[in-house]
């Protein structure tokens, strides 16, 4: 099941897809795509917590784009 | 990233500037007894407040007259400055950084240095002191300007003075969740009247300026705000000192994990606290520990920016001005040679992917949950 609870790399390009498809993006915009396209379960706080941890991942990461909006930086 | 905090007089303050009538900024207002609080605070000759840091490091570098043609040398850990020098059409250049304190290496500054350098910004990163004494020699010796980056250096002392008046400019910035907060906001300090006057003049203008300017004047709630803030943000900086004592202490056993390096001499305005990750140390992955890290309820980065700022799209590519390469890739005007090439700075391209942070700007409280879940996320690795 797909709630967010753990780091895994599908959850992790889900998000990536959906922030590059909406950029600048707000978590509550990528909660609403993953639960449409991937039916996640997940509450705010945790879209944002995981999204808040997608800063450290490499080559694809998130970046903040001013307060409670983020973009994805493609470093590959 | 703290929390704002607004326990003082904002508020008070804050109905003066609404019943003052006038809100932009003024020289008789809230502005004026801004600029004239960090002159003495800092004791400094010139202050020029305006809406961000990054307006007045744009600023910056017109007063230090980098413009289309020169190179500005920059510290790769952050890209502010970077994006400052391409505001004014010049074009930025690398320091590596120290392999210890991860903050610009005077040695790496002084060989970067060439002759279309105009000016060096230095970084006091996450509120340890550069070594902005060796570099304004450099500077000097150079004759360029050294320009303090003190968005993360409040009231930091470094050997017997601030962080901020060791350069020909400092620049301190105010957005929300820095030491001080007035939502956004800046002042740069200086002792060199020109610096001052040719800041000022970029930063603001009425009607028809004598050269290129724009308006990024601080309006009088924004000063209020931070005129509040300054009154006590030495009492949350010294909150912050106890915060981050609190998480080394978490990490000072742990063989895989280093501490960052201060020197003698230096204090510290904790805003985020960053130790190095050594797993070969002790045969321990990377991905396990954020793993580890991220089933705690604290929040950690891992890497920060990942790679260097040169690395970044915006430089490599022909894309700041409409993807028509100006200034860094066909600058008629630039008669330097520099490549965005991976190894530029190999030791901050070393460090970055194994920095990991987290904010000390927090009650101690806070602070112990965070040690908490540090400690947790260590035994659980090394119990793994």
């Amino acid at each position: 099941m797909s709630d967010l609870s753990r780091l895994t790399h599908q959850q992790s390009d889900w998000i990536f897809d959906i922030a590059a498809a909406f950029q600048p993006v707000d978590a509550a915009r990528v909660q609403q795509e993953l639960a449409e396209r991937h039916g996640v379960t997940a509450d705010l706080p945790q879209v944002v917590k995981y999204m808040e941890w997608l800063r450290s991942s490499f080559p694809r990461k998130l970046a903040h784009a001013g307060p409670e909006r983020w973009t994805v930086v493609d470093l590959g | 990233m703290g929390v704002d905090r607004f326990d003082g007089k904002e508020i008070e303050y804050l109905q003066e500037a609404l019943h003052s009538g006038r809100l932009s900024g003024q020289p008789s207002g809230f502005l004026g007894k801004l600029e004239k609080a960090f002159r003495e605070a800092f004791d400094v000759q010139y202050a020029v407040a305006a809406n961000s840091a990054m307006s007045l490091l744009i600023s910056s570098m017109y007063a230090a007259r980098a413009g289309a043609g020169d190179e500005v040398l920059c510290d790769p850990l952050v890209q502010f400055h970077a994006i400052a020098a391409l505001w004014q059409n010049a074009h930025p250049t690398w320091a590596d950084v120290r392999e210890d304190t991860w903050l610009m290496d005077p040695e790496s500054a002084r060989q970067n240095i060439t002759p279309q350098t105009k000016a060096i910004c230095a970084t006091h990163l996450w509120g340890l002191p550069a070594e902005v004494d060796t570099l304004r020699k450099i500077a000097d010796e150079n004759n360029v300007v050294l320009i303090e980056d003190c968005a993360h250096a409040m009231f930091l002392p470094y050997k017997g003075r601030f962080a901020g008046t060791w350069g020909h400019i400092g620049v301190f910035s105010f957005c929300s969740g820095k030491h001080m907060t007035c939502g956004d906001g800046g002042i740069a300090l200086t002792n060199d009247e020109e610096l001052a006057t040719r800041i000022r003049s970029v930063t603001c203008f009425g009607e028809s300026p004598p050269e290129l300017a724009t308006v990024f004047r601080m309006t009088e709630m924004q000063a209020a705000i931070a005129l509040a803030q300054l009154e006590n943000v030495k009492g949350y900086i010294d909150e912050y000192r106890k915060s981050y004592s609190m998480l080394s202490d978490a990490i000072s056993g742990c063989d895989w994990l280093q501490p960052r390096a201060t020197r003698d001499g230096c204090g510290n305005s904790p805003y985020i606290f960053s130790f190095l990750f050594r797993g070969e140390r002790a045969g321990v992955e990377l991905e396990d520990f954020k793993q580890a890290l991220f089933d705690t309820d604290a929040l950690f980065n891992i890497g920060f920016t990942q790679v260097p700022a040169y690395k970044y799209k915006l430089f490599k590519q022909p894309m700041a001005y409409q993807s028509k390469g100006c200034p860094l890739h066909n600058c008629p005007y630039y008669e330097g040679r520099y490549e965005y090439r991976d190894g530029l700075c190999p030791t901050a391209e070393g460090l970055l992917p194994r920095l990991i942070n987290t904010n000390c700007m927090i009650s101690e409280e806070n602070a112990k949950r965070i040690a908490d879940s540090l400690t947790a996320a260590i035994e659980k690795v090394d119990g793994r």
